[in-house]
């Protein structure tokens, strides 16, 4: 007769298919990510930190940080999602070229990134010089360049997850929707968006915290003011120098609010529309 | 069939489908009437899906044409391809293919919101439909709720809402447990009967086939090999699939009270009585070879069928004759009737 | 299990190797080994002069260069960081780096200058020091909070200018180089940063940058690993090949 206790190892052993020697390479991992994180939440300056919040540096720079990071991911949805559409649908020659031109970004140093976009947008630019003669406009050093700067190392994350949800994406109900009489573009906005839906969330989501965090390309294109382009990231580069404790304590605030919106969005993104 | 109109009927499907796939060459010509219901039966791989997509508009043809009531929708010759959006043809996938995100509701006003009624009046007709369907009270349910039945009956609800002048059927019945297909199979049978355009329906379940479709079109390796009536495909089968399909007896009789008077002469007597048209289905034991009463009493349902020689009893005036197949292709010959009497019990489907 | 362990065990005898210190040898022909010099930014071009001439003059070593802002550099060496010589901008990320016993008695070995730069051909017009008010100007200081632009506020205060930066960058260099790209009209950077990028740049005469300077100093860093070629590299510095590298550059 099968006591409750080898009755409960057997069920157990049946659910879980986990085979036991990925353990410890899991745990390693989990550790190589989460002690460093660990280590700066122990040693944060806890007793100074009303003090360091209230200092100057921090409101303007999370206000900056957030209001340029959500401009980014909506000008990286305004854009991607299209990208990626012709990316997963299209059918033309260099389809290949197109989607590896799409990673650059991924595999380009920040820093080379904010170069190279100087050197577009820049007031010597190749086109940053007709900007500013024509419409006097010069984007460096403003806090729209913040925004083009985080755009652009954040879209490919964008446009990889929302690509990979089309070519997932069953194609089958899009001849249903034709059957019914919904043109192209119909069947585009009421039936494969919302099935990707979920895919641009995680898209979303990952492109704004790719533009939370991003510092080269920032600190390079737009420079570096308080208030205007001095987004979180720098402030605490600027303050390692002269100040580790604030240092330590902005980064604190800056994955406090991290997690905190990662979390809040994962959930919305889930559990929305689909079943 | 490319080229002038004259032959052409005005009303109905006219379609001559020739297409040229990696492994197969469709040549198919098919022509429905108005309310005719047209099956096209045959293994997998013969072509029968890709001709259902031709007729969509999901596929265009390589050569030939499609017509319906007269309005041309595929003629590569003269290069007019209307899109499918454009074709008023209405589709019931095999998988049912409803859209997730939508409530079973939304999904049969989606083509009538298309068409672009408003929001309010679509769903009033969409819940009519619901209710035609038997499904009043699973309107507002996601697809992922309903079962296999009635998310086929809201698939059908969806291609019909529009009032399309084509209807068609990518094997409707083969995602449903065997339970739940006897019903459907009896409440599609009647849509379609109510249903005024043209029915191409697909299938490789022969009774599927046989108890919907007015006529059969046996399609192997994209051809049709036999065509006709159900029961004349099954008297005659002329290849081996044919007639590996049909190792069944299929009767078409008038229901009347108790009794079912059979088609041809002679009566059933079915276990539960019903009115109208219906049909039968019968199987016999492998043991029976001899004339005797026993061997020609029918087996309920599910015991196993024909052993190798199969016999077709026929009722013969109030007697049922016999005929024993040698071999599947040759011809038949005969063997001693026997005597059965009337009022025999026989399983329904 | 006996699999995870024995993985790990290899990971750890890849890794364990890597960090252990560099040695050094005070060799019979002299001192060896690898000199770890942590160098403000500003010194790039001398230092790495210096570098070499050292190197030739004492085959066996070889001089790292750590190149950075001055706090930078003061905040890695409190760290822990192993460096052997710490040359610093400022003398307050000096005395960062005395006060946490990581610099042994530090010396000064050059002088720099502050100056107001442009890109070549002077777009912005710029002649003097209060043109960096005019708000129509694209400026770039350094951060207050690094030694360039401590001595740059100093100056602007002295003078009563008030400046109106677009941009306050991390160290001179990065405002040097947007000088060099004609993103800004005028930057404030060392003197000896102009000479070093003077196909690019061009100077605007700075009167009143006459009393602001900043004292290099240089140390040997406590605990230094090579601590023998350390001193060795010190006082080539000071020698007078290593000064009249410094005195070309700018330095005085």
């Amino acid at each position: 007769m099968p006591t409750p206790a080898s009755r409960s190892r057997r069920r157990g052993s049946r659910q879980s298919g986990l085979p036991p020697a990925l353990l410890l390479p899991a745990a390693l991992g989990l550790g190589f990510l989460a002690l460093p994180l660990l280590a700066l939440v122990v040693r944060a300056p806890w007793r100074s930190l009303p003090d360091i919040l209230v200092g100057a540096e921090v409101g303007p720079a999370l206000r900056l940080s957030l209001l340029s990071a959500t401009s980014a991911t909506a000008l990286c949805l305004a854009l991607g999602v299209p990208l990626a559409w012709v990316l997963a649908r299209g059918e033309f020659r260099g389809r290949r070229l197109v989607r590896a031109l799409v990673t650059v970004p991924l595999v380009l140093p920040p820093v080379v990134g904010g170069v190279a976009l100087l050197l577009l947008l820049g007031r010597r630019g190749l086109i940053g010089r007709h900007l500013e003669a024509w419409f006097g406009v010069s984007l460096p050093f403003t806090t729209t360049a913040v925004v083009i700067a985080e755009a652009f190392v954040a879209l490919p994350f964008l446009v990889l997850a929302v690509e990979g949800a089309l070519r997932g994406s069953d194609r089958r109900l899009e001849d249903a929707a034709a059957t019914l009489g919904a043109s192209r573009l119909l069947i585009a906005r009421r039936v494969t968006l919302p099935l990707i839906a979920p895919g641009i969330g995680a898209g979303a989501v990952l492109c704004f915290a790719r533009a939370l965090g991003e510092f080269g390309a920032t600190i390079t294109f737009a420079g570096s003011f308080p208030g205007v382009t001095r987004t979180m990231p720098l402030e605490v580069y600027l303050a390692l120098e002269s100040d580790p404790p604030t240092a330590v304590a902005l980064s604190l605030v800056l994955l406090a609010v991290s997690v905190l919106v990662l979390v809040s969005m994962r959930d919305r993104w889930l559990h929305g529309g689909l079943r | 069939m490319s080229g002038g109109d004259e032959g052409r009927p005005d009303e109905g499907l006219s379609a001559d489908l020739r297409v040229d796939l990696d492994r197969l060459r469709l040549r198919l010509e098919l022509k429905v009437r108005p309310g005719g219901v047209l099956a096209l039966l045959g293994p997998n791989g013969a072509g029968k899906s890709t001709a259902l997509r031709c007729l969509a508009g999901l596929r265009a043809l390589d050569d030939g044409a499609i017509s319906l009531a007269g309005r041309c929708l595929d003629d590569p010759a003269r290069d007019v391809l209307v899109p499918a959006q454009a074709r008023g043809v209405g589709m019931v996938f095999q998988d049912y293919l409803l859209f997730p995100h939508l409530s079973a509701v939304d999904n049969v006003a989606f083509g009538l919101r298309v068409a672009g009624r408003n929001r309010r009046q679509a769903r009033a007709t969409a819940h009519d439909w619901l209710g035609r369907m038997g499904l009043r009270e699973c309107a507002d349910e996601r697809p992922g709720a309903l079962s296999g039945g009635q998310a086929q009956r809201v698939a059908l609800a969806r291609a019909l809402a529009p009032e399309p002048g084509l209807l068609l059927l990518d094997e409707p019945l083969a995602a449903l447990d065997a339970a739940t297909r006897m019903q459907v199979r009896s409440d599609l049978r009647q849509h379609l009967s109510d249903y005024a355009g043209c029915t191409v329906l697909v299938s490789h379940d022969p009774l599927d086939a046989m108890v919907l479709a007015d006529e059969l079109v046996v399609v192997e390796d994209g051809i049709s090999v036999q065509r006709g009536r159900a029961s004349e495909v099954a008297r005659a089968p002329r290849t081996d699939y044919v007639a590996s399909l049909v190792g069944l007896n299929l009767y078409r009789g008038h229901s009347r009270g108790s009794t079912v008077e059979l088609v041809g002469g002679g009566t059933l007597t079915p276990p539960r009585p019903r009115t109208g048209r219906s049909c039968s289905r019968w199987r016999r034991r492998p043991s029976a070879s001899t004339g005797s009463d026993r061997a020609a009493r029918p087996a309920t349902p599910g015991k196993a069928g024909w052993s190798g020689s199969s016999s077709t009893p026929r009722p013969c005036g109030s007697r049922w004759r016999a005929v024993r197949r040698c071999s599947r292709t040759s011809r038949p010959r005969q063997s001693p009737s026997w005597a059965s009497p009337r009022g025999h019990r026989c399983g329904w489907p | 299990m006996r699999v995870a362990v024995g993985a790990a065990g290899v990971l750890v005898a890849v890794l364990l190797p890597g960090c252990g210190a560099t040695g050094s040898s005070e060799g019979a022909t002299g001192p060896s080994g690898t000199v770890d010099v942590f160098a403000a930014a500003s010194l790039t071009e001398t230092f790495t002069a210096i570098g070499s001439a050292f190197e030739d003059a004492h085959p066996g070593v070889t001089v790292s260069l750590n190149l950075g802002s001055s706090a930078a550099l003061a905040q890695q060496l409190v760290a822990g960081a192993p460096a052997d010589v710490f040359a610093s901008a400022s003398p307050s990320a000096m005395e960062v780096a005395t006060t946490a016993g990581r610099a042994e008695a530090p010396v000064t070995f050059a002088r720099n200058r502050l100056a107001l730069a442009v890109p070549t051909g002077n777009p912005g017009g710029v002649r003097e020091l209060a043109d960096l008010a005019r708000p129509e100007l694209t400026i770039a200081l350094c951060a207050p909070q690094v030694p360039c632009g401590e001595l740059a506020a100093t100056v602007l205060r002295r003078s009563g200018v008030t400046a109106a930066p677009d941009t306050l960058e991390q160290d001179v260099r990065a405002a040097l180089s947007k000088v060099r790209l004609g993103e800004v009209d005028a930057a404030l950077v060392y003197r000896t940063d102009v000479l070093a990028a003077a196909d690019q740049v061009q100077e605007v005469p700075l009167p009143e940058a006459g009393s602001a300077t900043t004292d290099y100093s240089l140390t040997v860093v406590a605990d230094a690993p090579d601590a023998a070629a350390a001193r060795a590299f010190v006082a080539y510095v000071l020698s007078r090949e290593g000064q009249r590298v410094l005195a070309d550059a700018g330095f005085s």
